[in-house]
């Protein structure tokens, strides 16, 4: 896939536009998205501007609304972290939606064991149980892209599927709450309270999984970009024949990326649960794991990128819930827009303008063949 | 005198500061075979690009059959019938000679294929031209000199009054260029005038009546092939500079560093790729391989580094033998290695010149700590590294691939040398680098075979071999035919060897 | 009586195997078109996501299911465009633009949807009702299974063998495949590689669209979100598993429609299996297919590959 500049900038001042750029990238893109939304929303006989006047209120009306978009964020920022690992390893995976699935189920089926446990020990058994759900979901992909070089993509969306599916069994059949009562719902008992995730901003619904977010975007920033491993596996996703090269292990790196990459997933799932949820229910993610392919996308598949990506649209999301309230716009706009950046993005186009411009001033040498 | 069957005047092109084609004037007679003589990079393949339709000059004009026309794409010139044979086939593959024929071809039983009439009319060209080809079969079973015919038959059935042959033999083997010369020959009988781009002397003096001489994206001039010999030809290529054919000082120590003993190399379905390869390098000695491109080199150098395992045989590095070379492995024997392809294969592009430098490096003291790349170390290794060898690059994080083509080699070169301390394998090290960056690489080598290290030069450049090699192995087909030393004095015996024959053939 | 049983239940299984494999056909059949002219397109789940509604909106305003199968093409098309805009003019990344369509199409047409419907409930449209072909249909078992369908069934019948005859027969459709093989080959022998990749991506979501369609008019007579569910993808893997030959292709679509028709009738048995496995048999068939037979070497030499050469 198309990688855009990474952000192994030369310069101290070439390293803060590149930072900048970094920040502004996703910024541009999102505007333009919303610029192209507005036109929808106007086809649908709706004031643009009334609508959009009332998604900025939705967001940032209170506390509790921006508590609620850092909520939403959190999710999309702990999957996009694990989907840019993967793509600037040149591994596009898609499957982030069973992988999500896959974590949250085996992290809830921790969670809701009365164990007596503290609640640290809990919450963090549940996470890893997450990573695992969620990895081993990313392993078997990875595997054949490594190893047999099987396209990624159709084989993570199958797997999406089928992780639903799977999910959807254990939600009515063996995990399903007091599966006797009349009209049960799909769903899990509740979580333990020993792993829930603890508030953190009373009285918004902020939990604790936001930081944990923030602080999985610093360790994801460490290894990708001052770890051998993050410079190895970033070779492999540009040259991989120079990985090769150069006596790293592609197929290793690929397997082991792909792993991390639906273990962050399986540990969105789980936050997901334990932080706001507090129950697995049948068909629980609105399409987190698509959501998130535009966040990484947006986030130039850097950490910081990505945190402020998925913070933009948690804030969207949290919007059109009061835009769709308050002047009938389909919240699935957020949808329509996600999709126009990954657009944007896979173009280039802001890079793209810039390019005929830089050339002004950086005549670049092309040879003939 | 009759116009000229093409013109071309004033033909300029530019790619970004590169002039490929400086105010060239180029024409051919109807009838005759007029060779574009040139070293890589003249601006040979870009002004026939542009004969061709698929470039659009700067400035210029083309008069074809005394009319001035103007070239959009190759629909146009096919219309005018002028063919181009590119030097990378332009076949699919996967499809049957018949269908490489028939593709693009207006069809009189549109909108079906008409498969029998042209069954029927590539018989007619096999008898009139000695064409014979398999239709039904696909292209890629076929080998290249049957493949270059498919081309040459695609051409001819669009019409071709001027067929362009861009570097065809390069891909040849002798008795396949041979055929090919007596294709063209009859060509010319039946009225075909032809155009042969080559940068091989023998070659041109052999097949074509005039010669027109490019450099540097100039044209130096057109002599008649019967007043043209090679002093002239070679002074007229690159000019009065030849000061890189001058020769390092030779010789070399007894002790071997590397052996390879009856290496084969098989790839299910495709074959032998090498064949019981048997050599012995030594301590401070360049060891150069001579060969056509695609004889097996590429893959024995990256057997040699532990890219890929070898089937059959047995390696030794200063009498160990080696077990499942793996590039790890080799790295941790002393080896180095400059691969043909820099771009891809070299380099990670998007990294900058330092982290390029410890690309191998990564997991090593001092450029690893804990996992953590040291960024403070590798950026001072790359302020030594780019003074030592010269390394233009404005900053040590500068992205590589803002580079020049010679200082991306020094890059490489520098990376492998620090390495490379018993064994250096250096694939085509100067290939598409100017004057200045090859002299330089040439000398890095050289030095560091002053310091005892064996290196085993690839190369396709004759010259170069014999300036730098104590011995030169030749390989033809995956075989080494034989071993001679690094002597002009053997400049035929390596030539015959290149075409196939064996040493003891050539020593008789 | 058991035997009886058994027939019956195995010529309702094929006939409704048939009917489900005609929109992954539809869809596959636009899938060979790109794929031979060298894009690999993963936005075709969303090109018949954009049929569906297009094909309920066609309906809708015409008043008639032919109606509706033109603006199930129209929507499908209109997306092609659209990718192809993306990926040839502006050379972005295939799969990723890909991934980006399908988004888009869900997006859009539940935003449309939405918008038209605060309940989320579609009207009732006209549909493609089943025609029984005479003197065919009455062919026993045979009969049953493929002559008593919807034109839209026929019309993939005809398809096979049309489609056959002009991918692999004609000037264009061999041009059409120099382009996905080695489209600089293509260029210098003449062919405009960049307009026959633009007509093959316009023409690949008609035929996604009209696979929509038919799931929209050929099998309810509404709209309702997720009605194409992964078929794209699964359509995708039809591509792959029939080798990009129009009749293997459809024989791969055969199997999976069957696969699904299984597991809705198995539904109703009250088998021991828990029918979420059986919900998720198709997919896993899909999976298990693709893995096996990807990479058996006869993709399009120059598939994903953006041209020019960037």
């Amino acid at each position: 896939m198309r990688t855009l500049p990474s952000l192994l900038a030369n310069t101290a001042a070439e390293r803060l536009s590149h930072s900048i750029r970094a920040l502004l990238q996703p910024l541009g893109a999102v505007l333009a998205a919303l610029v192209v939304g507005a036109a929808l929303i106007a086809l649908t006989g709706v004031d643009p501007f009334f609508a959009y006047q009332k998604m900025w209120e939705g967001i940032a009306k209170s506390n509790y609304q921006i508590g609620l978009v850092l909520v939403k964020a959190t999710p999309l920022l702990i999957i996009g972290l694990g989907l840019g690992l993967a793509f600037n390893s040149g591994v596009f995976n898609i499957g982030a939606e069973g992988q999500l699935y896959m974590g949250a189920l085996i992290g809830t089926a921790i969670a809701i064991q009365a164990w007596g446990l503290p609640a640290w020990l809990h919450i963090l058994l549940s996470l890893v149980g997450g990573f695992v759900g969620g990895g081993l979901w990313g392993l078997l992909p990875g595997y054949l892209k490594a190893r047999h070089n099987i396209n990624e993509v159709i084989t993570t969306i199958l797997l999406n599927y089928i992780a639903i599916y799977i999910v959807s069994y254990f939600t009515h059949g063996p995990l399903r709450d007091n599966p006797f009562a009349e009209a049960a719902l799909p769903q899990t008992p509740e979580v333990q309270p020993s792993s829930q995730l603890p508030l953190i901003w009373p009285p918004t619904r902020l939990h604790a999984g936001f930081p944990l977010g923030i602080l999985l975007a610093a360790i994801l920033y460490i290894v990708t970009y001052r770890m051998a491993f993050g410079y190895k596996a970033r070779a492999v996703g540009s040259s991989p024949a120079a990985a090769h090269y150069a006596g790293m292990n592609p197929t290793q790196i690929m397997v082991i990326v792909m792993v991390v990459s639906g273990g962050l997933a399986g540990i969105a799932g789980t936050v997901e649960i334990l932080g706001v949820q507090h129950r697995l229910r049948d068909m629980f993610s609105p399409g987190l794991g698509y959501s998130a392919i535009a966040i990484a996308l947006m986030g130039n598949n850097h950490p910081l990128g990505i945190l402020l990506a998925s913070v933009v649209f948690g804030a969207l999301q949290v919007g059109a819930n009061n835009m769709q309230a308050l002047a009938g716009v389909p919240v699935t706009i957020v949808d329509v827009i996600q999709a126009m950046v990954i657009f944007f993005v896979a173009v280039g186009a802001i890079i793209r303008w810039r390019a005929p411009l830089m050339a002004l001033f950086k005549p670049k040498r092309v040879t003939s063949d | 005198m009759p116009a000229p069957l093409l013109e071309m005047r004033q033909i300029v092109k530019s790619f970004g500061s590169l002039r490929a084609n400086d105010r060239i004037d180029f024409e051919v007679r109807a009838g005759e075979t007029h060779a574009l003589l040139g070293e890589n990079g003249a601006g040979k393949t870009t002004l026939m690009n542009i004969l061709y339709g698929l470039y659009q000059p700067d400035s210029g004009e083309i008069y074809w059959k005394g009319e001035k026309i103007t070239l959009h794409s190759p629909r146009d010139a096919i219309r005018h019938r002028i063919g181009m044979i590119h030097q990378h086939l332009m076949l699919v593959p996967n499809l049957t000679v018949l269908e490489n024929v028939l593709v693009g071809l207006r069809s009189p039983k549109a909108p079906l294929l008409p498969v029998r009439e042209t069954l029927s009319r590539l018989e007619d060209f096999a008898v009139q031209y000695g064409l014979s080809v398999d239709p039904a079969r696909k292209v890629k079973e076929l080998p290249l000199g049957l493949q270059q015919r498919v081309e040459i038959l695609k051409a001819l059935f669009r019409g071709a009054d001027l067929l362009i042959l861009d570097e065809p033999t390069a891909v040849l083997s002798p008795l396949e260029v041979e055929e090919l010369f007596a294709v063209l020959k009859n060509l010319v009988s039946k009225g075909v005038s032809i155009i042969f781009i080559s940068h091989k002397l023998d070659e041109v003096l052999r097949i074509s009546d005039r010669i027109t001489v490019l450099r540097q994206g100039k044209r130096i001039g057109t002599l008649e092939a019967g007043h043209a010999t090679r002093e002239i030809l070679t002074e007229m290529m690159v000019g009065r500079s030849i000061a890189l054919d001058r020769s390092f000082p030779k010789g070399a120590a007894a002790q071997p560093i590397l052996e390879l003993k009856n290496v084969s190399l098989i790839r299910p379905k495709v074959g032998r790729i090498l064949k019981n390869i048997s050599l012995t390098l030594h301590r401070g000695e360049i060891l150069g391989v001579a060969g056509i491109d695609g004889n097996g080199q590429e893959e024995l150098a990256d057997v040699v580094c532990g890219l890929i395992p070898y089937s059959e045989g047995q390696m030794l590095i200063e009498g160990c033998p080696v077990l499942n070379p793996t590039p790890q492995k080799m790295k941790a024997a002393g080896l180095g290695y400059v691969p043909a392809d820099r771009q891809r294969v070299g380099l990670v592009r998007n990294f900058s010149v330092a982290h390029n430098l410890v690309l191998k490096s990564l997991d090593d003291p001092p450029f690893n700590a804990y996992g953590f790349v040291q960024e403070k170390v590798v950026r001072l290794n790359a302020q030594q590294m780019i003074a030592e060898f010269d390394i233009r690059a404005t900053d040590p994080l500068q992205p590589v691939e803002q580079l020049s083509g010679g200082n991306q080699q020094k890059v490489i070169l520098g990376r492998e040398l620090k390495l490379a301390t018993r064994l250096l394998v250096a694939v085509h090290p100067t290939r598409g680098l100017d004057v200045g960056a090859t002299e330089s690489v040439r000398r890095f080598l050289y030095s560091q075979k002053e310091r005892g290290v064996g290196i085993l030069l690839i190369s396709a450049d004759l010259d170069e071999l014999l300036a730098m090699s104590d011995r030169i192995a030749v390989m033809f087909r995956g075989e080494i035919l034989g071993i001679v030393p690094g002597e002009r004095a053997f400049l035929p015996a390596i030539s015959r060897m290149m075409l196939g024959e064996h040493l003891e053939a050539v020593v008789q | 009586m058991e035997e009886f049983l058994w027939v019956s239940f195995l010529v309702s299984l094929l006939a409704a195997g048939v009917r489900l494999a005609t929109p992954l056909f539809f869809a596959a059949l636009g899938g060979i078109t790109n794929e031979l002219s060298g894009v690999l397109n993963i936005g075709l789940e969303g090109m018949m996501v954009a049929g569906t509604f297009g094909a309920y909106i066609g309906a809708l305003l015409s008043g008639s299911e032919w109606g509706g199968a033109l603006g199930g093409m129209l929507a499908g098309g209109l997306l092609g465009l659209l990718f192809a805009f993306l990926s040839i003019t502006l050379g972005g990344d295939q799969v990723v633009l890909g991934t980006g369509l399908n988004i888009f199409a869900l997006g859009l047409t539940s935003f449309f949807f939405r918008s038209m419907y605060k309940a989320g409930i579609s009207q009732f449209v006209p549909s493609f009702q089943a025609w029984n072909v005479p003197l065919l249909s009455d062919i026993p078992i045979i009969g049953q299974i493929f002559f008593r369908q919807v034109p839209l069934v026929y019309m993939a019948y005809m398809l096979i063998p049309t489609a056959t005859l002009i991918l692999y027969k004609t000037t264009w459709g061999l041009e059409l495949r120099c382009c996905g093989e080695h489209p600089r080959a293509a260029e210098t022998v003449g062919i405009d590689v960049i307009k026959m990749r633009y007509f093959a991506l316009v023409l690949s979501g008609m035929l996604a669209g009209l696979g929509g369609t038919f799931l929209s008019l050929g099998q309810i007579s509404a709209f309702t979100e997720g009605l194409v569910s992964g078929r794209g993808f699964i359509a995708l893997a039809a591509v792959i598993f029939g080798r990009w030959r129009p009749p293997n292709v459809a024989l791969a679509c055969l199997l999976f429609g069957v696969a699904d028709a299984l597991q809705l009738r198995l539904q109703g048995f009250g088998l021991p299996i828990r029918y979420e496995f059986l919900l998720m048999f198709p997919y896993l068939l899909t999976l298990i297919t693709f893995i096996l037979f990807v990479n058996r070497g006869d993709a399009p030499a120059a598939l994903g590959k953006p041209y020019p050469e960037r």
